[in-house]
């Protein structure tokens, strides 16, 4: 054996813990070579001293003292003790948390449709709000009318129908009037399209008003974008732009089924709308309607069943169509009949509002009477009562619709 | 030295083992724990001295490392052995403590200023030699890698067997051999001029 190799066993050569020859081995070696032998004494030393190092008594009075402390920590609910674990374990468990947490409001916050609670009457952001109701695909209908259910605002209810657009003809000016006015309502996230109503709805065309859906509503925005075909973007803002409502029909046209059942009544009208008045509208719509209002209505409906009036409506509208005998739009009637509709559901006052040219002031007071009693009328605006002026400026009409006086309804007019 | 207990059973300290301490504690007989203390103190004690060059630290963190045993001696599952279970908790302690004390201050060993009073002080002189060669050894000591301290405090001052030794360092015995060996090499290069100079036995 070489000098490192003994040298390197020397420890457990002290512990006769290597095998005999080994033993002997090294014990042959260290006789001979004054070197490792140096090493080997050295080493030797070096254990003894260690060996040799006194024991200490501990403090007095230590165990005393320990078992105070732990008899402190005996009085704690163990409970505590789990929860808490020891304080380097506490730390880390407590920062990763506050990070998850802040990673999921973070991400929740940009999940968030962009609520639009703000009323800020410019064509530019109902523009904005028609490109993202038109990426809605059908499908986010149903999501949508769930969530605009919820929103049970009187109110709101026909906010946006108001925005229909009249006649075809005076869409135009109507249209961006509308839209303007609108602009500040909520959006809906873009309620499903409406139905395509081929050609006729030119009128449809603003249907800015969009309800805000919240959370499914931007789900459904998200969802739409993917599927929604460009042309019914550019469809609605030509419409807005008042420029047609062929291109407004040609939107709607876009295949975006609605899936509201109210919106059935194929007005391909704004698509928002159509599914707008489903659900709750949000309040703010009433604010602007409000503002701009030149004539209340306070109609109080019929018992009779309104799916019979409603189909009876639908008949109407169909046969009138083509003739535009009716002052109301097809959005119209189904604004009007989706305000009939919760009314008599739930009891309580629905408002909308609609544009009624002038010229067809008379002629919708004749079938709103169909309807319902009409209870009282009022001018808001300067213009008398029963002014019907022949001027080209829409009248701005804010119908209360209060439920039949079968139903118990609290409702007051609003 | 026997706690009082509110048992119908008096504990006697030397009849219950450590494993039936536990036991007890588990099951909520605080006092139980004080039996433990009472016997595992001194060693813990001394371990953490030799470890920390100082007395008081010694101290300090002894409490500390008996604190911790109790707080978590339902971890302690009883399969192993509690002297090495409290053992793993002095290392892991005196380590830390050693990290801290290396980049705060220089450990000193105050030459018997601190340290209890010696029963070989019937011999002054020799008490003095036998206080410098201590003082040598233990400045030799805080010098060492805390790995390198441990082993040889636990192999060569306190006679853990090797597999206790591996259990608590959590290493096989082999390495326990080879890491020991080389730890008593590098004290011995330390303490070498000493012995040159005859200062050191």
């Amino acid at each position: 054996m070489n000098c490192d190799e003994v040298q390197s066993k020397l420890s457990e050569y002290f512990e006769n813990l290597l095998d005999p020859d080994i033993t002997v081995s090294i014990t042959g070696h260290l006789s001979a070579c004054a070197h490792c032998r140096t090493e080997a004494d050295d080493l030797k030393r070096t254990i003894h001293l260690v060996k040799a190092l006194p024991e200490m008594e501990p403090p007095a009075a230590f165990a005393t003292r320990v078992m105070a402390h732990a008899r402190e920590t005996a009085t704690q609910p163990s409970v505590w003790q789990r929860l808490f674990l020891p304080f380097r374990i506490k730390l880390p468990i407590h920062a990763a948390a506050v990070i998850l947490v802040s990673i999921l409001a973070t991400y929740l916050y940009h999940k968030e449709p962009q609520q639009r609670p703000l009323p800020i009457a410019t064509g530019e952001l109902d523009r904005q709000k028609h490109d993202k109701r038109d990426a809605t695909p059908a499908a986010e209908v149903p999501a949508s009318v769930p969530a605009t259910k919820r929103k049970k605002s009187p109110q709101q209810n026909q906010a946006p129908t108001a925005a229909d657009s009249a006649a075809p003809s005076a869409a135009t000016g109507q249209l961006s009037e509308d839209k303007q006015v609108r602009a500040p309502a909520y959006r809906p996230d873009t309620s499903a399209p409406a139905p395509s109503k081929p050609a006729q709805e030119q009128s449809s065309a603003p249907n800015e008003i969009a309800l805000d859906r919240e959370l499914p509503g931007s789900a459904a925005r998200l969802q739409g974008a993917v599927g929604a075909p460009p042309a019914p973007s550019e469809g609605r803002r030509k419409a807005m732009s008042g420029v047609g409502a062929v291109s407004a029909g040609a939107a709607a046209k876009t295949g975006q089924p609605t899936a509201a059942s109210e919106s059935a009544s194929a007005s391909g009208v704004p698509p928002d709308r159509s599914s707008a008045p489903q659900g709750g509208h949000p309040p703010k719509s009433a604010p602007m309607g409000e503002a701009t209002t030149d004539h209340e209505l306070v109609i109080r409906l019929r018992s009779a069943m309104p799916e019979e009036t409603l189909l009876a409506d639908r008949l109407e509208s169909r046969q009138k169509e083509d003739a535009r005998a009716s002052a109301l739009s097809p959005a119209q009637k189904t604004n009007l009949d989706t305000a009939r509709q919760r009314a008599t559901k739930t009891g309580q006052a629905q408002t909308l509002w609609l544009t009624i040219p002038r010229t067809q002031w008379a002629q919708f007071k004749r079938e709103l009477a169909a309807l319902a009693h009409i209870e009282s009328e009022s001018a808001a605006g300067p213009q008398g009562k029963d002014e019907v002026s022949n001027s080209s400026v829409p009248l701005r009409v804010k119908i209360t619709v209060l439920p039949p006086l079968s139903k118990p309804s609290g409702a007051t007019p609003r | 030295m026997e706690p009082a207990s509110n048992h119908s059973e008096p504990m006697v300290p030397e009849a219950i083992s450590d494993g039936e301490c536990v036991q007890r504690l588990l099951k909520g007989e605080t006092d139980a724990f004080e039996i433990l203390i009472y016997r595992h103190q001194k060693t813990i004690f001394n371990l953490l001295y030799r470890m920390l060059g100082d007395y008081d630290d010694a101290a300090e963190v002894a409490q500390e490392v008996f604190l911790s045993a109790y707080r978590s001696v339902a971890q302690f599952r009883g399969a192993a052995n509690f002297s090495t279970w409290l053992y793993r908790i002095a290392i892991n302690h005196a380590s830390t403590r050693r990290r801290s004390l290396a980049n705060s201050k220089q450990r000193n060993v105050p030459l018997g200023s601190i340290d209890p009073v010696d029963e070989r002080q019937a011999d002054p002189i020799n008490t003095l030699v036998q206080k410098d060669i201590q003082h040598r050894v233990q400045v030799a000591l805080n010098s060492l890698a805390p790995a390198d301290a441990t082993i040889i405090l636990l192999r060569d001052m306190q006679d853990v067997p090797y597999e206790e030794v591996a259990k608590m360092l959590e290493v096989p015995v082999g390495t326990v051999k080879s890491r020991l060996h080389r730890a008593r090499q590098t004290l011995k290069a330390k303490l070498a001029p000493y012995f040159e100079d005859g200062k050191l036995p």
